[in-house]
């Protein structure tokens, strides 16, 4: 719904204030208490109201808005029991929901906006917002404010839309003033509004922000972008999975109607590899009928528009999005969106490419285009060589632990080049762009050079190495990083990898933990797991092959009581693999190798632990609690974890090492 | 600098020529308005509706009046099923084509939008050349005859004509456009290998001229193959040229790739001289009158023209409008869009004035 020029409060309508005292938010909910701001503190209201508090990811198996809203914050607990029984954000009748500092924070899952919004909630309070939750709400037109805004309306005073604006690009105004990103869009389609030009005349340019400047809509020639710039930008191409897919084709009917049809069908596509090994995992068995449903609407969804179908045969997932994206639709220069964070992965090529919620995907894969805000960018100038066991997960840990546990990277776009490049396989490349988001950044980009090329050409049979080359794109050399250009001297760097911290001390499990192995101490581990979108690559298989193949040599094999579990990224790397003879030698020295999937790396497939007290190192890239099971997750390069698997305790690869001791 | 009114005369002729020039003139209203210069059209009302009630096709002084007084022509179409033979069309098309000797028959191929490409694969950048086909010479000469005709024996010739001075005109029109607007690959295609005389004669005179043009890769292809090349990979061409009836038939598969006819722009030249601007597409009686055709044609057509008249800001702004339009989804149904002849035209000039 549109907006009005000026906001108040609705007659009967209510405002709920999520307050420290859970005993407060109880009595509202049963229509027992109405709050009024003038009478609270912003220290009586919660900080920190995460996404996975607003909607646990079993809400996210309905697709509906209407019934994830009937979970709305079921993730809150007091004492095992929901604070928030089912329905009651609805039954209450509350248009305008209160809460202190950071709202919104962890996952990206747009669901969170809709719980609220479709439980009749219209105006967000906070002292802030994270920045994707932030975007959520304005693509689904939910208004936000401060507590002084409220007071106001509380006051029964009508507020000037502007006042929930501020600080917005003057895009993302005009998409709050339409009331949402479809109504916005579509307006625009129609010609009704015009995104103000364009003025920033020729200057030096980051590899995103030239890629950016290169797809502005509407313009054939030349043109500059600079960090701040609302644009309309074409996108090439991009991706759902079966998580969010069967949400954008309900929107997508909603907003266009039953025959709606997309701009260009052909550059997009639909995964099945999130929920793959949901089926196998207990606690996931009372979903089973919504999975079913979900990749169901994929299905659905795939035979309407006609996007590529990287659906599972058999029961085995052709791969990870991320992984056959990059194999197969990506190439340089491109801007890809899709509806997952590790979306970044696909920026190893030389593209732009990042996650967005299901409601702005529905509306690009609608229409083509999307509009930006052009980011900051943040330069890392890789020098040297890494030594022997060292590897591209090691130096992300590295950059996690300095740079974006300082918040250089925080909604940036981290930029690789540098001499050091050349000495990293594409593979390893992919690493530095894949953990991107784990560093809060926007994106990660690593410039293209001949090497990338001929991997892309390699793999796809109509693309030539000209036509790839006269793709690529390069940042300028003159160009502004915000977030500066730092050095990473790769022969400096150690195995490293990232604790699960001491939540009870207040140190979440984080992958800014980052430590050295070599003064890790003693850490004795029941699994081991190597896969995912970043460590199911090629050449992490040959890491993991290269240590139990020594193993092997020298009699050892996985340590009894541990579990080692190798899960491919893809089907083409599981065919690699295979080709190699790295099965059998994983097969004789006791790892269970898994066909491609996300498995264990959302928690849904073998090697996902089942007791707090149980140690995980793992290759994947995020190490958030409970997100792979209940135990305590190191993250680690696939060299390390191999090692450690064979080991039994947390230790660096190094060349010989089973030979020496026995 | 305003610089002097453009002197534009408008010849919207049959079916949907009419709507769709309706709208090239409303974009080049709207880009004139919003640089300050002025673009004074002035319509004429030749076609078949003026043949039939009239009998003339082509009023008398009519090319010497185009001649003194406008610097180009922008046409619609010709063509009414109500008018045996077209007769009417053939004397204005071709009598305007003869008697102003546009020997240049200049068609821009640029895809807008990928998903307008039938091509697997294929990127907006991959689809981006200019096809010079010469316009007076060839086998469209209608020379030729019927010999014992409607007898078994029946013989039927059809002379392919070809002058030194023709060749060499073309040629070199394609050479000095590629030069001057930073192309640095040409292609010249023929099928002198079996046509022996007429088009070793293309031949000849292609390999005479090109080490003028240094800064220029020449190469000759087989015009069988460069259809080939055209489907395989698009992305290779610049600039080709070709004879009449070639250049007929492989601007036809250009325009296949640019999203169809509807797309495709042509200027018929005389360089320095009064020329003609029309969208390639035909009068389509069947769509006429139902607001359905594609108006981009036409009025990158106009765009052509007013590159070619030396506003190359205001061309290239034209071109950028369409763009838009095509990326928004602003298009008519032959592209697959759901919009009318006039709201496309209607969008293309807002955005225009900006």
């Amino acid at each position: 719904m549109r907006p009005g020029r000026d906001v108040s409060l609705t007659p009967g309508k209510r405002v709920l204030f999520l307050t420290k005292d859970p005993g407060l938010v109880r009595r509202q909910l049963r229509g027992e208490l109405d709050l009024e701001m003038k009478d609270l503190r912003v220290e009586d209201l919660l900080d920190d109201v995460n996404t996975d508090a607003m909607t646990p990811a079993w809400a996210c198996f309905d697709y509906r808005p209407e019934d994830i809203a009937r979970n709305a914050y079921a993730g809150v607990t007091v004492g095992g029991e929901r604070l928030f029984p089912e329905g009651s954000l609805l039954a209450g009748g509350f248009e305008v929901i209160v809460s202190g500092y950071r709202k919104g924070v962890g996952s990206s899952r747009e669901t969170a906006v809709q719980a609220e919004k479709w439980s009749g909630i219209r105006i967000a309070i906070a002292a802030s917002f994270a920045p994707i939750h932030a975007r959520n709400n304005v693509a689904q037109g939910v208004l936000m404010g401060d507590h002084a805004v409220l007071r106001r309306l509380q006051a029964g005073e009508a507020v000037p839309l502007a006042a929930f604006q501020e600080g917005g690009d003057p895009v993302t105004r005009m998409v709050i003033e339409h009331g949402g990103l479809f109504p916005f869009t579509e307006a625009y389609r129609r010609g009704e509004v015009r995104v103000p030009p364009l003025r920033t005349g020729p200057r030096p340019m980051t590899l995103a922000e030239k890629i950016l400047a290169g797809h502005l809509v509407g313009v054939l020639g030349p043109a500059w972008v600079k960090p701040g710039d609302a644009v309309c930008v074409r996108v090439d191409g991009g991706y759902s999975h079966e998580f969010t897919t069967a949400q954008v084709h309900h929107f997508l009917e909603q907003e266009h109607g039953k025959g709606y049809r997309l701009a260009n069908p052909a550059r997009f596509a639909v995964f099945e590899d999130h929920l793959i090994y949901a089926d196998g995992v207990p606690r996931m068995a009372p979903f089973a009928p919504k999975i079913e449903r979900l990749r169901e609407m994929q299905r659905v969804f795939q035979r309407h528009t006609g996007v590529q179908d990287f659906s599972a045969v058999d029961g085995t997932s052709p791969g990870i999005c991320h992984s056959v994206a990059r194999e197969r639709l990506i190439e340089p220069g491109d801007f890809i969106q899709a509806t997952d964070s590790h979306t970044c992965m696909g920026g190893s090529l030389g593209a732009l490419a990042y996650g967005v919620g299901a409601t702005e995907y529905a509306a690009l894969v609608h229409s083509g285009f999307t509009f930006v805000e052009v980011p900051e960018s943040i330069r890392f100038e890789l020098v040297g060589e890494l030594p022997p066991g060292v590897t591209a997960k090691d130096v992300m840990l590295h950059i996690l632990a300095g740079h974006a546990k300082r918040q250089e990277t925080l909604d940036r776009v981290m930029e690789f080049g540098g001499p050091g490049l050349v000495s990293l396989p594409p593979d390893e490349r992919a690493t530095l762009a894949n953990m991107a988001t784990e560093c809060s950044a926007k994106a990660g980009v690593v410039e293209a050079d001949e090497e990338t090329l001929r991997w892309i050409a390699a793999r796809r049979p109509l693309v030539t190495l000209e036509a790839l080359r006269a793709r690529a794109v390069g940042p300028d050399p003159e160009a502004e990083y915000a977030g500066g250009v730092h050095v990473i001297d790769l022969s400096a760097l150690r195995p490293m990898v990232a604790t699960p911290g001491d939540p009870a001390k207040g140190v979440p499990s984080d992958p800014t933990n980052g430590a050295r192995v070599d003064e890790l101490g003693e850490v004795p581990i029941d699994i081991a797991y190597g896969g995912s979108c970043t460590a199911g690559k090629e050449v992490d298989l040959d890491l993991y092959a290269r240590v139990m193949q020594e193993a092997l040599a020298a009699g050892r094999r996985v340590k009894d009581g541990v579990e080692f579990f190798i899960q491919f990224g893809s089907k083409g790397v599981e065919e690699y693999a295979r080709a190699r003879g790295y099965v059998e030698v994983f097969a004789k020295t006791g790892v269970r190798v898994i066909h491609p999937g996300c498995g264990a790396c959302i928690g849904c497939g073998p090697g996902v632990s089942s007791r707090p007290d149980q140690v995980t190192v793992s290759a994947i890239n995020r190490n958030y609690q409970n997100r792979s099971g209940p135990g305590r997750l190191y993250l680690a390069s696939p060299l390390t974890v191999a090692a450690s698997a064979v080991e039994g305790r947390i230790v660096a690869y190094r060349e010989g090492m089973f030979a020496e001791g026995g | 600098m305003a610089g002097p009114p453009l002197r534009v005369a408008v010849v919207p002729g049959d079916g949907i020529g009419v709507e769709v020039v309706a709208e090239a003139v409303r974009c080049l209203t709207a880009v004139a308005d919003a640089s300050g210069r002025e673009v004074r059209m002035t319509p004429f009302d030749w076609g078949a509706e003026r043949y039939l009630k009239t009998g003339v096709a082509l009023p008398p002084g009519a090319l010497r009046m185009l001649r003194e007084g406008f610097d180009a022509i922008l046409l619609g179409a010709m063509g009414d099923p109500r008018v045996p033979d077209n007769r009417h069309a053939a004397d204005i098309l071709l009598g305007l084509r003869f008697e102003l000797d546009l020997y240049v028959n200049h068609r821009p191929v640029r895809l807008f939008h990928e998903k307008l490409c039938p091509l697997k694969g294929a990127r907006r950048e991959d689809v981006d050349f200019v096809v010079f086909r010469e316009n007076t010479e060839g086998l469209y000469v209608m020379m030729g005859g019927h010999f014992k005709k409607g007898t078994p024996e029946e013989i039927a010739t059809e002379i392919d004509l070809n002058t030194r001075r023709g060749v060499e005109r073309i040629l070199r029109h394609a050479f000095a456009w590629a030069r001057d607007h930073g192309r640095t690959r040409l292609v010249m295609a023929d099928k002198s290998n079996v046509l022996v005389h007429a088009h070793e004669l293309w031949l000849r005179v292609f390999r005479t001229i090109a080490p003028e043009y240094p800064g220029i890769e020449a190469r000759h292809l087989y015009v069988d193959n460069l259809v080939f090349q055209m489907v395989r990979e698009p992305r290779q061409f610049q600039v080709i040229v070709t004879s009449n009836m070639f250049g007929d038939i492989v601007t036809d598969l250009a325009a296949g790739l640019q999203g169809g006819l509807g797309m495709a722009a042509s200027g018929n030249l005389h360089p320095g001289r009064l020329s003609l601007f029309e969208p390639v597409h035909g009068s389509s009686p069947a769509l006429a009158g139902r607001n359905a055709a594609n108006p981009m044609g036409a009025i990158l057509s106009a765009g052509l023209m007013l590159e070619h008249l030396g506003w190359t800001e205001e061309a290239a702004r034209i071109e950028a409008a369409v763009a838009w339009a095509v990326e928004t989804d602003c298009i008519t149904a032959d592209l697959g869009g759901a919009r009318g002849t006039r709201e496309v035209g209607e969008a293309i000039a807002g955005r225009l004035r900006g």
